[in-house]
């Protein structure tokens, strides 16, 4: 066979698709961020280079990367309503609801209004104005890195989106519907309203429902969770288009239905973030790149349009932000912060300029005016959240909720399930995280602790709980415990099983950085029929925390269990489980619980000097009554 | 940052910037400016008529058709009162001559040689080419094709699938006029006729001797050609974009074409080429 025989062909296909677009996504955001600029404008670049408007690597016509673009687009709404920390709008809820009404009507007002000016139809100005008027979040994690996710403006800031995204997409909807549907006004109009009812119900009681029974089922299996979400934003997002509502809508509000279900520290977030952030919004954006024109965006028409938008976005911003001084009392680099935070415009900007391109309401000038709009509201916001993240006093760290971060370190199996269980109520009260340490002594060899890690990991699936559970090697259970929960920064310690060291829970009681509940007893059974009972719910904090424990695992919420309260660890029957606060050494050490009986023990006020060493421990009296 | 007062001065500004604010010609809409040949009237170019189900009647008295009323309602929402037709050879229109025309509107796929010469908008219909036959001819797979005399339509991206993706034994018959290309179908001088799939469904539905045997795997958009450099692209684009989100374009498709144009991609067998 001679080599003219051989002929090869031009690339094509798919492959070569996905070939040129992975090119993108690998080398776009680092060569743009070489000039400190977001790598998120590096993928709009590559994806204009590889489009029919730049070196035309993509045939002409071609719908792969558009139609996994639009996949990315649903999945970006999805991570914009997922990632938003609604604890943060709970406990900031008045300022957030204020700033949020301001930082979303001054733009809208303005981009109406430049819209309006420029003889636009109302729909097209109304949909400008929404679409400036949302934000991304895209510096917070520069802010909270900062120290500041707990000032009060920030956190006002981040509540605020919610609100900010949920109206301009309400509005993007109203204004699709209208536009491209079929019947009259009022038709359309009811459809919509139906419509969100179909989808608020989908969302905010079936989906939940639905995914919290199927988390519970399948366990931790990583793959089935992770396509339960993605499930879970595809069905909103069916459900919204069915009724008219452009299905970014739905994905959002998936993403806000399923909020509490996927913590934000979590394994499935990871997952979400992961594959968001290597394949689906990269796409997203390379594909929104292949709009680019250079012949458009250069024109004075667009520039012209581009800087009207952005004195109209940016003004109105910066309006609102410096209203923070007067509702929320912020300073110059409070409100400074607030401007940074509020304007990037990016994810829900470009999913409205995408559909109002898509229903012929934007042409390409409007759409390359928008992607100058985004590449210098990031630009201006990086530049002042840099200049006054370091003006702000760090504001005083936040108590966080008993179920935010609960650490389970356990010292032996046979406690462990009970613990697990505690654990998990807890932490979904507060749409928090479970971390899981299991301690082993130096003797223990390497196969055992392989095996321990597999028992543990089991049991963690078999209870539903998605985490990811490590082995420590331990001298010191104790201090193994109070350094994992340092670095986890966790909010609660559940103390299982008596390890090698006795006394090592009372020990740690003493010298954790987070509240600490000592979990005994062998009884393994769902809590919802576990009689949960409150021993002597003391007026003190470790009362406090025995109360919300109890809370979090009663069948009623109210702490009872519809049952008198029982004055004494020795009255719980089979399946019960005591909850209590205790201050005695003596009958921390003593209390023992009975079989298939669960206790809880919360310490409070110990003193170091009442810590009894490891290496000796306290001769065990005979069991005293708690209470 | 600026403040209320310098915004308000910018707004005041744009007012000036852009004349279309006080109803001038420049941006009066989101979608940018249409500028028609003949005022008020949308001058649209296509094959020679009638073209079954795309534009019936004749060029005079045009009385309906999927392309001719997609035009019709283009020019109600580009505010134009009225619709004229001219036709030319489909091979002059490819290459760029429209004669003057806004646009053109001929089942014409964007391909890099067209773009040298016309702008193209966002394409309207996806169609994969069809293979039309006498009824009664079956054609099961390629290499039964490759044995049969084809016929394509000169200057079509037909003639290249055929030679490249079919690869028959005889070289394709090419026709300038579409009418003759379906009579040599009829009258045995050629055994099949590519076809974008909704076309083949219009000639079909108006000739029950003919019939659709098989669709390739591929499709190819159909979008409208404007002039090269036309500043009306924007203003087509978005309307037609407009068209296909409401409904339009589908309902035009199952008006005079018998069959949404989603549904009919799925009723037709699949030749595989191996391509």
């Amino acid at each position: 066979m001679s080599v003219a025989a051989i002929s090869l062909q031009a690339p094509e296909g798919s492959a070569w698709e996905f070939l040129v677009l992975f090119l993108v996504v690998i080398l776009g955001p680092p060569l743009v961020q070489r000039a400190r600029i977001p790598g998120l404008i590096g993928l709009l670049i590559g994806g204009f280079l590889i489009g029919p408007n730049g070196l035309g690597l993509l045939p002409e016509g071609s719908k792969t990367i558009p139609e996994l673009g639009q996949l990315g687009l649903l999945y970006l709404m999805f991570v914009a309503g997922v990632e938003l920390d609604l604890k943060l709008l709970d406990r900031h809820r008045r300022s957030a609801i204020s700033f949020g009404l301001l930082t979303f009507a001054f733009p809208m007002a303005l981009g109406t209004a430049a819209g309006m000016l420029l003889g636009w139809e109302l729909p097209a100005a109304l949909l400008l104005g929404s679409l400036l008027a949302s934000h991304t979040l895209i510096l917070y994690p520069l802010v909270r890195g900062a120290g500041l996710a707990n000032d009060p403006v920030v956190a006002s800031v981040v509540g605020a989106t919610v609100l900010t995204d949920t109206i301009a997409l309400v509005i993007l909807a109203i204004i699709a519907g209208t536009q491209s549907g079929t019947g009259g006004t009022s038709d359309v109009l009811l459809e919509l309203v139906l419509g969100f009812i179909a989808l608020g119900l989908v969302c905010f009681l079936v989906l939940p429902f639905l995914a919290r029974r199927a988390f519970r089922a399948l366990g931790t299996e990583r793959t089935v969770r992770y396509v339960i979400a993605i499930a879970s934003f595809l069905l909103a997002a069916v459900v919204a288009e069915t009724f008219g509502i452009e299905g970014i809508v739905g994905a959002f509000f998936a993403g806000l239905a399923m909020n509490r279900l996927v913590p934000n520290e979590g394994p499935l977030m990871s997952r979400i973030d992961f594959f968001g952030g290597a394949v689906f919004i990269p796409v997203f954006l390379v594909s929104v790149g292949l709009l680019l024109d250079p012949s458009v965006m250069f024109q004075l028409e667009t520039l012209g349009l581009a800087g009207l938008f952005i004195v109209a976005c940016l003004g109105g911003k910066f309006i609102a932000a410096q209203s923070t001084r007067l509702i929320l009392g912020a300073n110059g680099a409070q409100a400074g912060i607030a401007f940074a935070l509020s304007t990037p415009q990016a994810a829900a900007t470009l999913a409205a300029t995408t559909v109002g391109f898509e229903i012929g309401l934007f042409g390409e000038s409007v759409v390359n005016a928008v992607l100058v709009l985004i590449l210098v509201s990031v630009l201006v916001a990086t530049l002042v959240a840099e200049r006054d993240k370091d003006r702000v006093t760090l504001p005083p760290q936040a108590r966080k909720e008993l179920g935010e971060r609960v650490l389970v370190a356990v010292a032996d199996f046979a406690s462990a399930p009970l613990g697990l269980r505690l654990a998990r109520e807890v932490a979904a009260r507060e749409a928090g995280v479970v971390d899981v340490v299991l301690m082993v002594d130096t003797a223990t060899s390497g196969h055992e602790r392989q095996a321990d890690l597999d028992r543990i990991s089991g049991m963690c699936r078999r209870l539903g709980i998605d985490t990811d559970p490590s082995v420590r090697t331990s001298v010191h259970d104790a201090r193994t415990t109070v350094l994992a929960a340092n670095s986890l920064e966790s909010s609660l310690v559940l103390a299982v099983g008596s390890g090698i060291d006795d006394g090592w829970a009372e020990d740690l009681a003493v010298s954790s950085p987070a509240p600490v509940a000592i979990v005994r007893g062998s009884v393994d059974r769902p809590l919802g029929e576990v009689q949960v009972v409150a021993l002597d719910p003391r007026v003190t904090a470790a009362g406090t925390v025995a109360a919300e424990l109890v809370a979090a695992v009663s069948r009623d919420g109210d702490g009872d269990g519809g049952r008198p309260q029982l004055d004494s660890h020795h009255a719980l029957g089979p399946g019960e489980v005591g909850v209590a606060g205790v201050s005695g050494w003596d009958e921390l050490s003593e209390a023992s619980p009975g079989a298939e009986t669960g206790l809880v023990l919360i310490p409070d006020q110990l003193l170091p000097v009442e810590v009894p060493e490891p290496s000796v421990p306290e001769p065990h009296g005979t069991a005293a009554a708690m209470g | 940052m600026p403040s209320g007062r310098a915004i308000t001065g910018i707004l005041v500004l744009a007012a000036l910037v852009f004349p279309g604010c006080s109803g001038g010609d420049g941006i009066s809409s989101s979608t940018g400016t249409f500028e028609p040949v003949r005022a008020d009237t949308l001058t649209v170019m296509t094959q020679p008529m009638p073209t079954a189900g795309f534009w019936e009647g004749t060029r005079e008295n045009p009385t309906g058709g999927f392309e001719y009323e997609m035009a019709v309602d283009l020019a109600e929402r580009l505010d134009l009162g009225d619709v004229e037709v001219r036709t030319a050879p489909f091979s002059a229109i490819v290459a760029g001559r429209l004669g003057g025309a806004d646009l053109a509107m001929s089942l014409i796929t964007p391909t890099a040689d067209r773009d040298q010469v016309l702008d193209f908008t966002t394409p309207y219909i996806d169609a994969a080419p069809a293979l039309l036959v006498r009824e009664g001819t079956e054609i099961p797979d390629v290499h039964t094709a490759q044995e049969m005399q084809f016929a394509v339509g000169s200057d079509t991206t037909f003639e290249t699938i055929v030679k490249e993706d079919i690869r028959p034994d005889a070289e394709p018959l090419r026709f300038e006029n579409r009418n003759r290309e379906i009579r040599a179908v009829l009258d045995g001088r050629a055994d099949v006729a590519m076809f974008d799939l909704p076309a083949a469904e219009a000639i079909v539905n108006d000739d029950d001797r003919l019939a659709i045997t098989a669709k390739l795997s591929s499709t190819e958009p159909i979008a409208a050609a404007l002039p090269d450099g036309s500043t009306n692209v924007d203003a087509v684009g978005s309307a037609l974009r407009a068209m296909e989100a409401d409904g339009t374009i589908d309902s035009l498709s199952e008006k005079w074409l018998g069959t949404s144009i989603t549904d009919s991609e799925n009723s037709v067998p699949l030749l595989r080429t191996g391509s």
